[in-house]
């Protein structure tokens, strides 16, 4: 059947009015019995989008179909097409309908077969319904209940009078009722007893529509655990907008709060620490605005920052350990918020807005956020002052240290300079000594030879060369005596003897003339009666060095003199030797007497020569004074102290003795002995009083009337009268008791008128 | 006192030094009242010849090589007391000094003096007199 075949029939069966059909809401056209579009009224357009010619399209005005899961499906094959072509109703079946502008409707059709009077098919009708709205909602409901299911929080509604009527599995999880178990009981289950208030007052701003969020509160589980929530409380309305009841969003917070409360503990107890540390610490934004300080940053700052803290720091000034000024953009802190990682126990110098300053160590760690970008600073800084000043306090002692242990090194070495010399001085002594003995020995024969010769019959020729022999035979006993004496006193320190200058110098003069150069002339006079305490060695010593010097001084000039000067000023004799060189500048005279000092080379000199002379004689408790002239001429002066000559050496007695000993020897040595002590012997048979008796156990002169007596025997003797030496005394030991003796003996006639 | 009647005194030389020996020979010998009895180069063989001669007068060096002299000096006057000792040496020490008169002898001459020194010395111990020269007279005053 065709449609044209059924067109006379059109207003038979498709007479309806046109604006009866637009006025329905619902897609609605239909085909005639060839699946043609005949009629189509607006809302099919609509649903379309487009509003095919009449009769000329077949089976269906849409622009594309596909079956509900998006597979194309031909005109030909829809359901409209299946009603014409076979006559049957189909339903039900859910298709896509795309317009020309790419949008989709889900519509179900309802084509419904035409037949006649006689029941032949001559056309369709087909009503689109669109679910399009129906089933978006539909898939939206679903959705939000997957949601509600699968939510970690608890999201439970209730109605206004406080019943629960939903629970999802979230809420099963934290509180530990089942969705049947707690469906239609009331929501007070939850509520702690102390805390039953709260639900009134969220059910009061419920009832004024008010939304609750994040109201942080404690819930009771079904097993009685306190669990810590945030709820978020939002009313429900029904479509006509009444309150009907309210949703309840529950999150356990409790870790979270607990992690809270251990965060806030642990920031507590770090804000303790910070403020307790005996060390500054300040925090920074990366603008430097002071964020944190601590109690000992603003003691060491001496101020607190006030308001945000910007600009604090620029009031300081920090200098670098050398002193420098660090300038304000490269200051530890300043580098550290360039993003440098700069400063780990830097010492600098940190001056305050009054001007105090302290030495401070520094330590800064930068603050980023997680891109990396400085968020700020952290300084931690402490005043070192005390430390650098017990750095610099020890520095300088061992400055000090080094400075007095190199010192102490070149005394210590010019004192082990001034031993090897004054050894090297010993052993020289030791072999002018060896040496003068050894010439002794052999002058000795030719002495005799020549006594021999000068005995025998002699032409006068020949007796003036024996003469001659003679002179020159004792000035070489002299020059051997000399070198004995050169022998170096082992106990320098020891007093002294005195000592005649005028027979000193017979003896030292052949080592003095033998101390200068050959062409050079000795001029001495030592004729006053001088005597000084001084070994004759330690004298030689000095005069010999001094002349020794004096020669240099005078070496090559044909008028070369040295002069050897004794005089006596006051108490005082003094010994000079003086040459006509050159004199000496200020520079040498002031110090030639230093060790090692010398203006020749060291082949020929020590630079100990002076040393030597000075130490002798202040020794012997003198001086050595230095005139010199440039040009004229050096004079060394050797002040001593005049002494007294030795009492000995008088001529007067000192008493009258008596020798009472067995032993003749022992006798004999003990006159000697006084008489050297210048007593008078009396013979044993003189019965008259002595001064001294010097007798034996045996004897019996041990009654005579002597001031003193001198017993050889063992015994404690009688103090004041009687000293016993024992029967074999050493010779020493009598020495020294009849020396005492005398003095006492000397002493008591000085005191006696 | 210890002078014997029948002859001059006896002189026993002991002295390393030849030409010292010689020396001291030549000038006792022109002394009339003077025996040179003769020389021996150290005091090993002293004790032997002073019990052979029982000299009056032992001039003995101290520096010698051979015999301890201050040991032989002890001997000698066990051997024959009335041989009187004259140290006559080059050294003039203190110590050595006090040690010879402790060991017995009469006197100490220093060889550095004059031989008029030595003779003095000899002539006045035979005369029983103790005798230091000079020079060691000065080392014990230092």
């Amino acid at each position: 059947m065709s449609c044209d075949e059924n067109a006379g029939a059109e207003g038979e069966w498709f007479g309806v009015d046109q604006a009866f059909l637009d006025a329905l809401a619902a897609a609605v056209y239909v085909c005639d019995a060839e699946g043609r579009v005949v009629r189509y009224n607006d809302a099919a357009a609509a649903l379309w989008g487009r509003r095919p010619e009449p009769g000329q399209e077949r089976w269906c005005g849409s622009w594309r179909v596909y079956e509900a899961d998006g597979t194309p499906v031909p005109l030909e094959r829809c359901l409209m097409a299946d009603a014409v072509r076979e006559g049957r109703a189909a339903r039900g079946r859910t298709i896509i309908i795309e317009r020309p502008d790419g949008t989709r409707r889900l519509v179900v059709p309802h084509p419904q077969p035409i037949r006649d009077a006689a029941g032949r098919l001559i056309g369709a009708v087909n009503l689109l319904v669109d679910v399009t709205e129906q089933r978006e909602g539909e898939q939206a409901r679903a959705l939000l209940a997957a949601i509600v299911a699968s939510s970690d929080d608890a999201i439970i509604s209730k109605t206004l009078d406080g019943r629960i009527t939903s629970w999802n599995q979230g809420a099963e999880r934290i509180f530990g009722y089942t969705a049947e178990e707690a469906i239609g009981r009331p929501i007070t289950m939850l509520i702690p007893p102390e805390r039953l208030a709260e639900e009134d007052r969220i059910l009061a701003r419920l009832a004024h529509g008010e939304r609750i969020d994040h109201f942080q509160t404690v819930r009771v589980a079904r097993d009685g655990r306190r669990i810590q929530v945030s709820l978020a409380v939002s009313p429900v309305r029904d479509s006509g907008g009444r309150l009907i009841g309210a949703s309840k969003v529950a999150r356990d917070i409790t870790a979270q709060k607990r992690a809270e409360e251990a965060l806030a503990e642990s920031e507590e107890r770090l804000r303790t620490l910070l403020a307790l540390l005996p060390i500054g610490v300040y925090a920074c934004d990366a603008a430097g605005r002071i964020t944190y300080y601590n109690r000992r940053a603003a003691e060491l700052w001496g101020c607190e920052p006030e308001g945000t803290g910007e600009g604090f720091t620029e009031r300081f000034r920090i200098y670098d350990p050398s002193g420098a000024l660090v300038p304000p953009d490269r200051t530890p802190m300043a580098r550290a918020l360039q993003g440098e990682e700069c400063c780990r126990d830097v010492e600098m110098i940190l001056e305050r807005p009054d001007g105090t300053r302290f030495h401070a160590s520094i330590s800064i760690d930068v603050l980023r956020d997680a891109q990396g970008r400085v968020q700020g600073a952290i300084n931690v800084f402490h005043d070192v002052s005390v430390q650098v000043a017990a750095r610099e306090s020890l520095r300088k002692q061992r400055q000090r240290l080094e400075a007095a242990v190199a010192r102490r090194t070149a005394e210590l070495e010019a004192s082990h300079q001034r031993l090897r010399m004054s050894e090297r001085m010993a052993a020289l002594g030791t072999l002018s000594a060896g040496l003068g003995h050894d010439m002794g020995n052999l002058l000795l024969p030719v002495r005799v030879s020549l006594d021999a010769l000068a005995s025998a019959p002699l032409s006068d020729e020949l007796r003036d060369e024996v003469e001659r022999i003679r002179t020159s035979v004792r000035y070489l006993q002299q020059l051997a005596n000399g070198l004995r004496m050169m022998v170096m006193d082992p106990d320098r320190a020891a007093p002294s003897e005195p000592l005649h200058l005028g027979a000193w110098w017979a003896d030292a003069q052949p080592i003095v003339r033998n101390a200068l150069p050959r062409q050079v002339r000795l001029e001495a006079d030592v004729t006053p009666d001088a005597w000084v305490r001084i070994s004759r060695p330690a004298l030689t010593q000095v005069v010999f060095n001094l002349a020794q010097n004096a020669g240099e001084a005078v070496r090559g000039r044909q008028d070369g003199r040295v002069r050897l000067r004794v005089a006596r000023e006051g108490d005082r004799v003094l010994l000079s030797v003086e040459d006509n060189g050159a004199g000496m500048s200020e520079e040498v005279r002031n110090r030639c007497m230093e060790p090692f000092f010398t203006t020749k080379t060291r082949r020929i000199s020590t630079g100990l020569g002076l040393v030597l002379v000075a130490g002798l004689v202040r020794d012997a408790g003198g001086t050595v004074e230095i005139r010199t002239q440039l040009g004229l001429g050096t004079e060394f002066v050797v002040a001593l102290p005049a002494v007294d000559p030795p009492a000995e050496r008088t001529p007067t007695s000192r008493g009258s003795a008596v020798v009472a000993l067995a032993d003749p020897r022992l006798r004999s040595i003990v006159v000697s002995e006084l008489r050297h002590l210048s007593y008078e012997i009396v013979p044993e048979s003189h019965g008259g009083p002595v001064d001294l008796a010097v007798v034996d156990a045996g004897d019996g002169a041990r009654g005579r009337a002597a001031r003193r007596v001198v017993l050889f025997a063992e015994g404690n003797g009688d103090p004041g009268h009687v000293t016993a030496i024992g029967a074999r005394p050493k010779p020493e030991v009598i020495r020294r008791a009849l020396r005492e003796v005398t003095e006492e003996g000397r002493e008591a006639a000085g005191t006696t008128p | 006192m210890m002078m014997t009647t029948r002859r001059a005194p006896t002189v026993l030389c002991v002295d390393d030094n030849a030409e010292v020996a010689e020396a001291l020979r030549r000038t006792l010998s022109r002394q009339a009242e003077l025996t040179w009895l003769g020389w021996l180069p150290d005091a090993t063989g002293l004790v032997e010849r002073v019990r052979e001669a029982c000299p009056s007068i032992v001039l003995l060096d101290l520096d010698m090589p051979g015999r301890n002299p201050f040991e032989a000096m002890a001997e000698v006057l066990a051997v024959c007391a009335g041989t009187r000792i004259v140290v006559f040496s080059g050294h003039a020490r203190k110590d050595l000094i006090d040690r010879a008169i402790d060991a017995g002898a009469w006197g100490y001459v220093s060889k550095n003096e004059g031989e008029g020194v030595l003779l003095d010395a000899i002539a006045r111990v035979l005369d029983g007199e103790f005798f230091l020269s000079p020079e060691v007279r000065s080392v014990l005053d230092a």
